[in-house]
């Protein structure tokens, strides 16, 4: 089982700093695949595009989340449990037809509803064609699409809250928002931080939205570290080596993101 | 004791504001309430909305369905749901996308059970590191594992196969399935076994007759998840299958990239006829889902 998962992180990282394509034993190139993803404009544009992708979903995701596990806390047991099934089904979904019929709302050749229900705002771009758009759109799905995991551990969460601490700061006449941003919000910071970490971790290695959604990804800068990885290994060369060394440098920027967490468990295990 | 004599001695106008107040209270959360519901609902319909428009866009007539803005009275139409049936191959690949979910459950289950309850049980270093390791897996990139699986199946033959897929499937989930279960065999108290073992259990026969039937639950909740994420994993069979293992993802996703409209409604219609089983499973199972996604974070 571990060698299952052992061994294409071996070859991938051995593919790295080779000069390889499928069927061919491959020449050994040292850090040459490096230098060369780490200087080419494409690839670094693919970084920036992924890192603000990530930061804008995981944002996006924490306050929607935030919002609707307050409201469905406040809710009946019954009433929650029928608004969290709808909630959960962009969620279960698989991701391709998720992301194919959320773009369809906003796709003059199906209607344009979004457009439609925006003209009075002024605001109706071409979604699939305009950069800043397209990228819009792009966290907009995700956070459509993985909005109810935050929610759900959210709404976890606040059933934890001490109910006294809640009481205590009303009989000091706190505001809702100071009692939500002092009490409420701290005493659920590992949750959030854990959200954030699985949200990172899903950011830097999204790729079905962004395939099924603007499937030009390079022409509109919407192409991510995965996608980069696809056309480079898959689509118009095929590079295993440099899509290798692509991999691994992403490997090591999630990597850095789980530390923490990492350091977390091994501690709550060692007391435990 | 206090209380009650502090109310008593309360004088009377006092308590007058104190129930105005109270009723002004009463109205507010009258209208709190309805804020939320309106939210709630508001939330929900955007959760749906995209596979409501799909279902309309597969039963409009082929005129109406591409218009904008969109044409609100039609006679609905199944003719795209006949084409889907009868001239592509949904059902074939809808048949083989089940059967390799659940032979990918079965396996996954198989090898994760033991291993996790291992896992939950030894405190040993080796134990931790292990569980460290399939967290990291659970966060690196799919095409660390699709690309050398690439590679080995072009190598060893078996590229565009049931069983190539399922393997990558397996690998892929099991970091997951065993950090699930793990959490639910800790939450098992280590005496039921220990019980089970001076009876003159072995220590595997105590795992298989004590502690399996109390796993139910979580042996349910991991098997819907490895399910679900088998049905989901685009990257991977797109990568390692072409024909004949391809699944329902792969072929509804190579239809919609296409520029084609006339195959627009096929797709719409392939689109709904997959989602709803799903969905009912988001309703019936919802339990487990919510169980199974919050585990992770609260028990963990």
């Amino acid at each position: 089982m571990t060698a299952l998962m052992i061994g294409p992180l071996v070859l991938t990282v051995y593919n790295g700093f080779q000069r390889v394509s499928y069927g061919d034993p491959g020449q050994f190139v040292g850090l040459a695949n490096y230098t060369s993803t780490l200087t080419d404009a494409r690839f670094l544009a693919a970084a920036g595009f992924t890192t603000l992708y990530t930061a804008g979903m995981t944002v996006g995701k924490i306050i929607v989340g935030y919002a609707m596990a307050l409201m469905l806390n406040a809710v009946r047991p019954k009433a929650r449990s029928f608004f969290l099934g709808l909630l959960l089904v962009p969620y279960v979904v698989p991701t391709v037809i998720g992301a194919l019929v959320f773009s369809w709302l906003f796709n003059d050749t199906f209607g344009g509803l979004v457009n439609l229900l925006m003209q009075p705002l002024g605001f109706a771009p071409d979604w699939f064609t305009d950069p800043s758009a397209a990228k819009l759109l792009l966290v907009l799905h995700s956070i459509w699409h993985e909005a109810a995991f935050a929610i759900l551990v959210l709404l976890a969460a606040l059933q934890g809250v001490p109910r006294e601490r809640i009481e205590a700061a009303a009989i000091d006449g706190a505001s809702w928002w100071q009692t939500q941003w002092r009490i409420v919000v701290p005493s659920m910071r590992g949750f959030l931080a854990f959200i954030a970490l699985i949200s990172i971790m899903d950011g830097f290695r999204v790729f079905d939205s962004i395939r099924m959604i603007t499937p030009a990804a390079s022409t509109v800068g919407t192409e991510s570290l995965m996608v980069y990885v696809y056309n480079v290994a898959l689509g118009e060369t095929q590079q295993l080596g440099l899509a290798s060394a692509i991999n691994v440098i992403t490997i090591v920027i999630i990597l850095i993101f789980l530390v923490p967490f990492v350091r977390q468990t091994w501690q709550e295990m060692k007391t435990a | 004791m206090s209380a009650p004599s502090t109310v008593k001695i309360r004088p009377q106008p006092r308590r007058l504001t104190a129930v105005t107040s109270s009723t002004s209270v009463g109205r507010r959360r009258r209208w709190k309430t309805v804020l939320i519901y309106a939210g709630l609902s508001l939330a929900a319909l955007a959760s749906v909305l995209p596979f409501i428009w799909a279902l309309l866009t597969s039963v409009k007539p082929y005129t109406d369905a591409f218009v904008s803005p969109p044409v609100w009275t039609f006679t609905p139409q199944v003719g795209a749901y006949e084409e889907l049936w009868y001239a592509t191959r949904f059902a074939e690949i809808g048949l083989n996308t089940i059967v390799v979910a659940v032979i990918t459950v079965i396996i996954s289950l198989a090898v994760g059970a033991p291993a996790a309850y291992a896992l939950s049980r030894y405190d040993s270093s080796i134990a931790l590191w292990l569980l460290i390791l399939a967290l990291v897996f659970r966060a690196l990139p799919r095409f660390v594992v699709a690309l050398p699986f690439y590679t080995i199946a072009q190598a060893l033959n078996i590229y565009d196969t049931q069983m190539m897929l399922i393997i990558a499937l397996v690998a892929v989930n099991q970091p997951f399935t065993i950090w699930l279960l793990r959490n639910f065999f800790a939450e098992l108290p280590r005496q039921l076994e220990e019980a089970a073992q001076i009876d003159g259990c072995s220590r595997f026969a105590a795992f298989r007759h004590v502690i399996l039937p109390l796993a139910g639950p979580g042996l349910l909740t991991a098997g819907i998840f490895t399910f679900l994420l088998a049905i989901q994993e685009y990257l991977i069979p797109v990568v390692l299958t072409q024909q004949n293992a391809t699944t329902l993802s792969v072929f509804i996703a190579s239809f919609g990239i296409a520029e084609d409209t006339s195959l627009y409604q096929i797709i719409a219609a392939a689109s709904v006829l997959l989602a709803i089983p799903i969905i009912a499973l988001a309703f019936f199972a919802q339990r487990f889902i919510v169980s199974g996604l919050t585990g992770g974070a609260i028990k963990g």
